[in-house]
Protein backbone atom coordinates (compact mmCIF):
# COMPACT_ATOMS: atom_id res chain seq x y z
CA UNK A 1 0.00 0.00 0.00
CA UNK A 2 2.86 2.34 0.92
CA UNK A 3 4.22 1.78 -2.25
CA UNK A 4 1.05 2.49 -4.15
CA UNK A 5 0.60 5.53 -2.25
CA UNK A 6 4.75 6.41 -3.19
CA UNK A 7 4.18 6.05 -6.52
CA UNK A 8 0.98 7.50 -6.89
CA UNK A 9 2.65 11.03 -4.64
CA UNK A 10 5.59 10.59 -7.37
CA UNK A 11 2.66 11.06 -10.50
CA UNK A 12 1.95 14.06 -8.41
CA UNK A 13 3.94 16.96 -9.43
CA UNK A 14 3.08 18.71 -6.36
CA UNK A 15 3.09 15.85 -3.50
CA UNK A 16 6.53 15.21 -2.13
CA UNK A 17 9.32 17.44 -3.36
CA UNK A 18 9.26 20.29 -1.02
CA UNK A 19 8.07 18.52 1.97
CA UNK A 20 10.40 15.42 2.88
CA UNK A 21 13.02 17.40 5.28
CA UNK A 22 11.41 20.28 7.10
CA UNK A 23 11.25 20.41 10.40
CA UNK A 24 7.21 19.84 10.87
CA UNK A 25 5.65 17.52 13.29
CA UNK A 26 4.90 14.27 10.52
CA UNK A 27 1.16 15.29 11.64
CA UNK A 28 1.61 18.17 9.65
CA UNK A 29 4.54 17.31 6.73
CA UNK A 30 1.62 14.36 6.05
CA UNK A 31 -1.25 17.75 5.81
CA UNK A 32 1.13 19.99 4.19
CA UNK A 33 2.10 17.63 1.55
CA UNK A 34 0.78 18.56 -1.79
CA UNK A 35 -0.05 22.14 -0.56
CA UNK A 36 2.99 23.84 -1.23
CA UNK A 37 1.76 24.54 -4.75
CA UNK A 38 -0.99 26.26 -3.72
CA UNK A 39 1.10 28.47 -1.12
CA UNK A 40 3.18 29.48 -4.31
CA UNK A 41 0.06 30.17 -6.73
CA UNK A 42 -1.28 32.30 -3.54
CA UNK A 43 1.72 34.37 -3.57
CA UNK A 44 2.19 34.68 -6.97
CA UNK A 45 -1.56 35.53 -7.51
CA UNK A 46 -0.76 38.97 -5.81
CA UNK A 47 1.87 39.57 -7.97
CA UNK A 48 5.00 38.67 -9.90
CA UNK A 49 8.35 36.94 -7.40
CA UNK A 50 11.36 35.43 -7.34
CA UNK A 51 11.91 31.92 -5.95
CA UNK A 52 13.71 34.11 -2.52
CA UNK A 53 11.14 36.25 -1.85
CA UNK A 54 8.50 33.38 -2.21
CA UNK A 55 9.78 31.37 0.57
CA UNK A 56 10.34 34.49 2.68
CA UNK A 57 6.46 35.77 2.23
CA UNK A 58 5.58 31.63 3.22
CA UNK A 59 7.63 31.49 6.05
CA UNK A 60 6.67 35.51 7.01
CA UNK A 61 2.60 34.78 6.26
CA UNK A 62 2.70 30.94 7.84
CA UNK A 63 4.83 32.80 10.96
CA UNK A 64 7.50 30.60 10.54
CA UNK A 65 5.25 27.45 10.31
CA UNK A 66 5.96 26.27 7.27
CA UNK A 67 9.90 25.92 6.74
CA UNK A 68 11.88 23.81 4.48
CA UNK A 69 14.66 23.37 2.42
CA UNK A 70 14.79 26.82 0.69
CA UNK A 71 16.15 25.35 -2.32
CA UNK A 72 13.69 23.00 -2.34
CA UNK A 73 11.17 25.74 -3.91
CA UNK A 74 12.45 26.05 -6.90
CA UNK A 75 12.39 22.50 -8.40
CA UNK A 76 8.68 22.80 -7.57
CA UNK A 77 8.57 26.39 -9.12
CA UNK A 78 10.39 24.53 -12.61
CA UNK A 79 7.28 21.73 -12.16
CA UNK A 80 4.77 24.06 -11.92
CA UNK A 81 6.34 25.97 -14.94
CA UNK A 82 6.11 22.94 -17.20
CA UNK A 83 2.42 22.15 -15.82
CA UNK A 84 1.66 25.65 -17.50
CA UNK A 85 0.54 27.04 -14.07
CA UNK A 86 3.03 29.31 -13.82
CA UNK A 87 5.55 30.99 -16.24
CA UNK A 88 9.01 33.16 -15.89
CA UNK A 89 11.37 35.78 -17.26
CA UNK A 90 15.13 36.27 -16.96
CA UNK A 91 15.22 40.05 -15.18
CA UNK A 92 17.76 42.18 -13.91
CA UNK A 93 18.48 42.10 -10.37
CA UNK A 94 19.79 45.59 -10.52
CA UNK A 95 21.50 48.16 -13.38
CA UNK A 96 24.92 47.15 -14.02
CA UNK A 97 24.47 43.74 -11.93
CA UNK A 98 25.67 41.13 -14.13
CA UNK A 99 23.33 38.78 -12.14
CA UNK A 100 19.88 37.71 -13.46
CA UNK A 101 16.83 36.82 -11.55
CA UNK A 102 14.59 34.55 -13.01
CA UNK A 103 10.95 36.42 -11.71
CA UNK A 104 8.15 34.30 -11.99
CA UNK A 105 3.81 34.73 -12.54
CA UNK A 106 0.69 33.16 -12.51
CA UNK A 107 -1.27 32.02 -15.40
CA UNK A 108 -4.75 32.16 -16.04
CA UNK A 109 -4.64 28.01 -15.56
CA UNK A 110 -2.65 28.57 -12.56
CA UNK A 111 -5.61 30.88 -11.41
CA UNK A 112 -8.19 28.41 -12.35
CA UNK A 113 -6.32 25.77 -10.28
CA UNK A 114 -5.65 27.70 -7.13
CA UNK A 115 -9.21 28.97 -6.70
CA UNK A 116 -10.38 25.01 -7.63
CA UNK A 117 -7.44 23.76 -4.83
CA UNK A 118 -8.73 26.01 -2.48
CA UNK A 119 -12.28 25.95 -2.90
CA UNK A 120 -11.38 21.83 -2.19
CA UNK A 121 -9.83 22.94 0.97
CA UNK A 122 -12.12 24.85 2.17
CA UNK A 123 -14.65 22.23 1.75
CA UNK A 124 -12.49 19.68 3.00
CA UNK A 125 -11.40 21.59 6.35
CA UNK A 126 -15.13 22.50 7.22
CA UNK A 127 -15.97 19.00 6.80
CA UNK A 128 -13.24 18.34 9.50
CA UNK A 129 -14.12 20.85 11.57
CA UNK A 130 -18.06 19.72 11.51
CA UNK A 131 -17.00 16.03 12.15
CA UNK A 132 -14.51 16.60 14.62
CA UNK A 133 -16.89 19.08 16.41
CA UNK A 134 -13.32 21.35 17.11
CA UNK A 135 -14.00 25.31 16.53
CA UNK A 136 -12.20 26.82 14.35
CA UNK A 137 -10.63 29.17 16.31
CA UNK A 138 -7.97 27.44 18.41
CA UNK A 139 -6.54 30.70 20.74
CA UNK A 140 -3.39 30.26 18.52
CA UNK A 141 -1.48 33.65 18.15
CA UNK B 1 24.98 58.59 3.04
CA UNK B 2 23.55 55.38 3.41
CA UNK B 3 23.69 54.13 7.00
CA UNK B 4 24.91 50.57 5.98
CA UNK B 5 27.58 52.31 3.23
CA UNK B 6 30.35 52.02 6.00
CA UNK B 7 29.74 48.59 6.67
CA UNK B 8 29.24 47.53 2.84
CA UNK B 9 32.47 49.18 2.33
CA UNK B 10 34.39 46.65 5.36
CA UNK B 11 33.34 43.74 4.25
CA UNK B 12 34.42 44.73 0.53
CA UNK B 13 37.91 42.81 0.79
CA UNK B 14 35.56 40.02 2.28
CA UNK B 15 33.17 39.62 -0.94
CA UNK B 16 36.10 37.40 -2.87
CA UNK B 17 35.36 34.73 0.04
CA UNK B 18 32.12 34.91 -0.34
CA UNK B 19 32.27 34.63 -3.97
CA UNK B 20 34.86 32.17 -3.93
CA UNK B 21 32.77 29.46 -1.79
CA UNK B 22 29.13 30.49 -3.99
CA UNK B 23 31.57 29.53 -6.65
CA UNK B 24 32.28 26.56 -5.05
CA UNK B 25 29.20 25.55 -3.51
CA UNK B 26 27.85 25.89 -7.89
CA UNK B 27 30.33 23.80 -9.41
CA UNK B 28 29.36 20.64 -6.96
CA UNK B 29 25.76 21.33 -7.58
CA UNK B 30 27.07 21.48 -11.34
CA UNK B 31 29.23 18.17 -10.40
CA UNK B 32 26.00 15.91 -9.34
CA UNK B 33 23.70 17.54 -12.12
CA UNK B 34 25.96 17.06 -14.99
CA UNK B 35 25.46 13.75 -17.61
CA UNK B 36 22.01 13.53 -15.98
CA UNK B 37 20.25 16.66 -16.52
CA UNK B 38 20.34 18.79 -19.72
CA UNK B 39 23.18 21.51 -19.74
CA UNK B 40 20.66 24.16 -20.69
CA UNK B 41 18.66 22.99 -17.26
CA UNK B 42 21.68 23.28 -15.63
CA UNK B 43 22.76 26.54 -16.36
CA UNK B 44 19.28 28.42 -15.61
CA UNK B 45 19.40 26.27 -12.12
CA UNK B 46 22.90 27.48 -11.41
CA UNK B 47 21.94 30.99 -12.31
CA UNK B 48 19.10 30.91 -9.63
CA UNK B 49 20.85 29.56 -7.04
CA UNK B 50 23.31 32.02 -7.10
CA UNK B 51 21.31 34.54 -7.03
CA UNK B 52 19.08 32.96 -4.31
CA UNK B 53 22.12 32.19 -2.17
CA UNK B 54 23.03 35.92 -2.84
CA UNK B 55 20.00 37.05 -1.56
CA UNK B 56 19.85 34.89 1.32
CA UNK B 57 23.07 35.60 2.21
CA UNK B 58 23.11 39.38 2.42
CA UNK B 59 20.01 38.96 4.54
CA UNK B 60 21.56 36.61 6.59
CA UNK B 61 25.00 38.29 7.00
CA UNK B 62 23.09 41.54 7.86
CA UNK B 63 21.46 39.83 10.64
CA UNK B 64 24.99 37.89 12.29
CA UNK B 65 27.56 40.13 10.75
CA UNK B 66 29.84 36.98 10.24
CA UNK B 67 30.70 35.94 6.89
CA UNK B 68 31.30 32.39 8.00
CA UNK B 69 28.05 31.98 10.08
CA UNK B 70 25.98 33.65 7.47
CA UNK B 71 27.52 31.18 4.98
CA UNK B 72 26.77 27.81 6.97
CA UNK B 73 23.26 29.24 8.18
CA UNK B 74 22.39 30.33 3.84
CA UNK B 75 23.96 26.74 2.58
CA UNK B 76 22.49 24.59 5.77
CA UNK B 77 18.96 26.80 4.67
CA UNK B 78 19.49 25.65 0.84
CA UNK B 79 20.61 22.36 1.44
CA UNK B 80 23.76 20.43 0.89
CA UNK B 81 24.59 20.37 -3.95
CA UNK B 82 24.02 17.29 -3.02
CA UNK B 83 20.57 17.20 -1.81
CA UNK B 84 19.75 20.30 -3.91
CA UNK B 85 20.60 18.50 -6.52
CA UNK B 86 18.33 15.35 -5.94
CA UNK B 87 15.91 17.38 -5.65
CA UNK B 88 16.35 18.96 -8.98
CA UNK B 89 16.89 15.94 -10.79
CA UNK B 90 13.82 14.32 -8.99
CA UNK B 91 11.98 17.05 -10.98
CA UNK B 92 13.42 17.12 -14.02
CA UNK B 93 12.96 12.79 -14.59
CA UNK B 94 9.32 13.32 -13.81
CA UNK B 95 8.88 16.48 -16.12
CA UNK B 96 5.61 15.90 -17.95
CA UNK B 97 6.90 17.73 -20.86
CA UNK B 98 9.96 15.55 -21.40
CA UNK B 99 7.77 12.27 -20.93
CA UNK B 100 5.86 9.64 -23.77
CA UNK B 101 2.32 9.08 -23.19
CA UNK B 102 3.09 6.05 -22.09
CA UNK B 103 5.40 6.98 -19.46
CA UNK B 104 3.15 9.84 -18.68
CA UNK B 105 0.45 7.12 -17.26
CA UNK B 106 3.12 4.31 -16.02
CA UNK B 107 6.49 6.26 -14.95
CA UNK B 108 9.40 6.35 -17.27
CA UNK B 109 11.35 4.68 -14.52
CA UNK B 110 8.87 1.80 -14.17
CA UNK B 111 9.21 2.20 -18.35
CA UNK B 112 12.67 1.69 -18.47
CA UNK B 113 12.29 -1.21 -16.02
CA UNK B 114 10.27 -3.38 -17.79
CA UNK B 115 11.45 -2.69 -21.33
CA UNK B 116 14.88 -4.64 -19.89
CA UNK B 117 13.63 -7.23 -17.66
CA UNK B 118 10.03 -7.27 -19.27
CA UNK B 119 12.29 -8.03 -22.82
CA UNK B 120 14.00 -10.48 -20.39
CA UNK B 121 11.58 -12.68 -19.25
CA UNK B 122 9.52 -12.53 -22.21
CA UNK B 123 13.10 -14.35 -24.22
CA UNK B 124 13.24 -16.37 -21.58
CA UNK B 125 9.22 -17.80 -21.36
CA UNK B 126 9.98 -18.06 -25.23
CA UNK B 127 12.60 -20.30 -25.17
CA UNK B 128 11.27 -22.56 -22.50
CA UNK B 129 8.10 -22.86 -24.99
CA UNK B 130 10.56 -24.25 -27.45
CA UNK B 131 12.19 -26.68 -25.42
CA UNK B 132 9.66 -27.89 -24.20
CA UNK B 133 7.28 -27.85 -27.01
CA UNK B 134 9.73 -28.09 -30.02
CA UNK B 135 12.66 -30.04 -28.39
CA UNK B 136 14.44 -30.15 -32.02
CA UNK B 137 18.09 -29.33 -30.54
CA UNK B 138 20.80 -31.67 -30.92
CA UNK B 139 22.59 -32.07 -27.60
CA UNK B 140 26.58 -31.97 -27.24
CA UNK B 141 27.18 -35.34 -25.62
CA UNK B 142 30.10 -35.76 -22.80
CA UNK B 143 31.19 -39.35 -21.58
CA UNK B 144 29.12 -38.93 -18.65
CA UNK B 145 25.82 -41.22 -18.36
CA UNK B 146 22.62 -39.43 -18.09
CA UNK B 147 21.87 -41.06 -14.41
CA UNK B 148 25.52 -39.80 -13.86
CA UNK B 149 24.40 -36.51 -14.81
CA UNK B 150 21.36 -36.88 -12.93
CA UNK B 151 23.63 -37.24 -9.66
CA UNK B 152 24.64 -33.87 -9.72
CA UNK B 153 21.64 -32.10 -11.01
CA UNK B 154 18.79 -34.31 -9.83
CA UNK B 155 15.35 -33.74 -10.49
CA UNK B 156 12.97 -31.43 -10.59
CA UNK B 157 16.27 -29.26 -11.81
CA UNK B 158 16.17 -29.48 -15.34
CA UNK B 159 18.57 -32.24 -17.63
CA UNK B 160 21.18 -30.72 -18.86
CA UNK B 161 21.94 -31.27 -22.10
CA UNK B 162 24.10 -28.70 -22.64
CA UNK B 163 22.70 -27.15 -25.91
CA UNK B 164 22.68 -24.03 -26.69
CA UNK B 165 19.17 -23.71 -25.54
CA UNK B 166 20.36 -25.18 -22.51
CA UNK B 167 22.73 -22.66 -21.40
CA UNK B 168 20.58 -19.82 -22.73
CA UNK B 169 17.90 -21.58 -20.24
CA UNK B 170 20.28 -21.38 -18.25
CA UNK B 171 22.45 -18.36 -18.28
CA UNK B 172 19.56 -15.56 -18.65
CA UNK B 173 18.05 -16.48 -15.13
CA UNK B 174 21.64 -16.18 -13.28
CA UNK B 175 22.83 -13.68 -15.41
CA UNK B 176 20.56 -11.30 -16.50
CA UNK B 177 19.20 -9.68 -12.78
CA UNK B 178 22.96 -8.47 -12.06
CA UNK B 179 23.24 -7.46 -15.06
CA UNK B 180 20.26 -5.39 -16.24
CA UNK B 181 19.82 -3.95 -12.38
CA UNK B 182 23.40 -2.24 -13.23
CA UNK B 183 22.07 -0.90 -16.52
CA UNK B 184 18.66 0.33 -14.66
CA UNK B 185 20.47 1.86 -11.96
CA UNK B 186 22.27 3.74 -14.26
CA UNK B 187 19.42 4.45 -16.27
CA UNK B 188 17.08 5.74 -13.39
CA UNK B 189 18.24 8.66 -11.38
CA UNK B 190 16.00 8.42 -9.07
CA UNK B 191 15.16 5.62 -6.54
CA UNK B 192 16.19 2.62 -9.24
CA UNK B 193 15.98 -0.39 -6.53
CA UNK B 194 12.20 0.58 -6.02
CA UNK B 195 11.24 0.51 -9.92
CA UNK B 196 13.14 -3.04 -10.10
CA UNK B 197 11.05 -3.78 -7.54
CA UNK B 198 7.83 -2.72 -9.08
CA UNK B 199 8.07 -4.21 -12.18
CA UNK B 200 9.78 -7.47 -11.18
CA UNK B 201 6.64 -8.29 -8.48
CA UNK B 202 3.93 -8.38 -11.37
CA UNK B 203 6.81 -10.51 -13.57
CA UNK B 204 7.08 -12.58 -10.69
CA UNK B 205 3.13 -13.47 -10.21
CA UNK B 206 3.12 -13.49 -14.28
CA UNK B 207 5.70 -16.68 -14.09
CA UNK B 208 4.23 -18.29 -11.01
CA UNK B 209 0.61 -18.19 -13.43
CA UNK B 210 2.68 -19.67 -16.50
CA UNK B 211 4.73 -22.12 -14.40
CA UNK B 212 1.47 -23.61 -12.66
CA UNK B 213 -0.07 -23.87 -16.41
CA UNK B 214 2.93 -25.64 -17.69
CA UNK B 215 2.78 -28.35 -15.10
CA UNK B 216 3.31 -31.20 -14.88
CA UNK B 217 6.36 -29.30 -16.31
CA UNK B 218 8.36 -28.13 -13.79
CA UNK B 219 10.68 -25.76 -15.61
CA UNK B 220 8.34 -22.79 -15.37
CA UNK B 221 7.64 -22.89 -11.94
CA UNK B 222 11.41 -23.48 -11.19
CA UNK B 223 11.99 -20.39 -12.97
CA UNK B 224 9.08 -18.44 -11.07
CA UNK B 225 11.06 -19.82 -7.67
CA UNK B 226 14.11 -18.50 -8.69
CA UNK B 227 12.81 -14.92 -9.74
CA UNK B 228 11.44 -14.23 -6.40
CA UNK B 229 14.24 -15.66 -4.38
CA UNK B 230 17.42 -14.57 -6.66
CA UNK B 231 15.57 -12.23 -9.50
CA UNK B 232 14.61 -9.52 -7.26
CA UNK B 233 16.73 -8.99 -3.90
CA UNK B 234 19.74 -9.37 -6.61
CA UNK B 235 18.38 -6.59 -9.18
CA UNK B 236 17.40 -4.75 -6.45
CA UNK B 237 20.65 -4.80 -5.07
CA UNK B 238 22.59 -4.38 -8.28
CA UNK B 239 20.26 -1.22 -8.90
CA UNK B 240 21.20 0.65 -5.78
CA UNK B 241 25.19 -0.73 -5.93
CA UNK B 242 25.08 1.04 -9.38
CA UNK B 243 23.70 3.68 -8.33
CA UNK B 244 25.56 4.02 -4.99
CA UNK B 245 29.09 3.58 -7.32
CA UNK B 246 27.88 6.41 -9.71
CA UNK B 247 27.04 9.02 -6.34
CA UNK B 248 30.74 7.88 -4.76
CA UNK B 249 32.31 9.23 -7.99
CA UNK B 250 30.35 12.26 -8.38
CA UNK B 251 30.98 12.97 -4.44
CA UNK B 252 34.90 12.28 -5.18
CA UNK B 253 35.06 14.85 -7.87
CA UNK B 254 33.14 17.29 -5.79
CA UNK B 255 35.25 16.69 -2.98
CA UNK B 256 38.74 16.93 -5.37
CA UNK B 257 37.10 20.31 -6.33
CA UNK B 258 36.81 21.44 -2.89
CA UNK B 259 39.86 19.98 -1.67
CA UNK B 260 41.76 21.95 -4.62
CA UNK B 261 40.16 25.02 -4.04
CA UNK B 262 41.63 24.71 -0.42
CA UNK B 263 38.38 26.39 0.90
CA UNK B 264 37.87 25.33 4.78
CA UNK B 265 34.67 26.30 5.00
CA UNK B 266 32.03 23.38 4.73
CA UNK B 267 28.33 24.49 4.88
CA UNK B 268 27.04 21.28 5.36
CA UNK B 269 27.54 17.36 6.38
Amino acid sequence: MCKLADRMARTDPYSDIPMRDNQLEPSLTSLLKGNTAVFILAILKEGPSHGYAIFSEIAVRSKNVLQFKQGTVYPLLHVLEDEGLIQSEWCETAPGNLRRRRVYSITEKGLTELSQRLNAWHIFSQAMLDVTGVKSDLGRT
Amino acid sequence: MDELEPFRAAQTLELSSVDRELDLYLEELTIYLRGVVPEEDISRIVEETAEHYESAYWDVHLENGSIQDAHLLVTTALGSPQYLAGRFIEAWYFKASRLGPIERVVGPDNVCALALFGVADLFYWALLQFRIFLPSYSALHFAWSPAAIRHYFPEPLPFPDFSPQFLLLTGIPLLAPPILGWIVGRQIPVKPATAVYRVLMPLTILSYTLGFLLLPITDGLIFAFVQFFYWVPVSCAAAKLSQIVQLRKRQKHADSVRMASGSPLRGFA
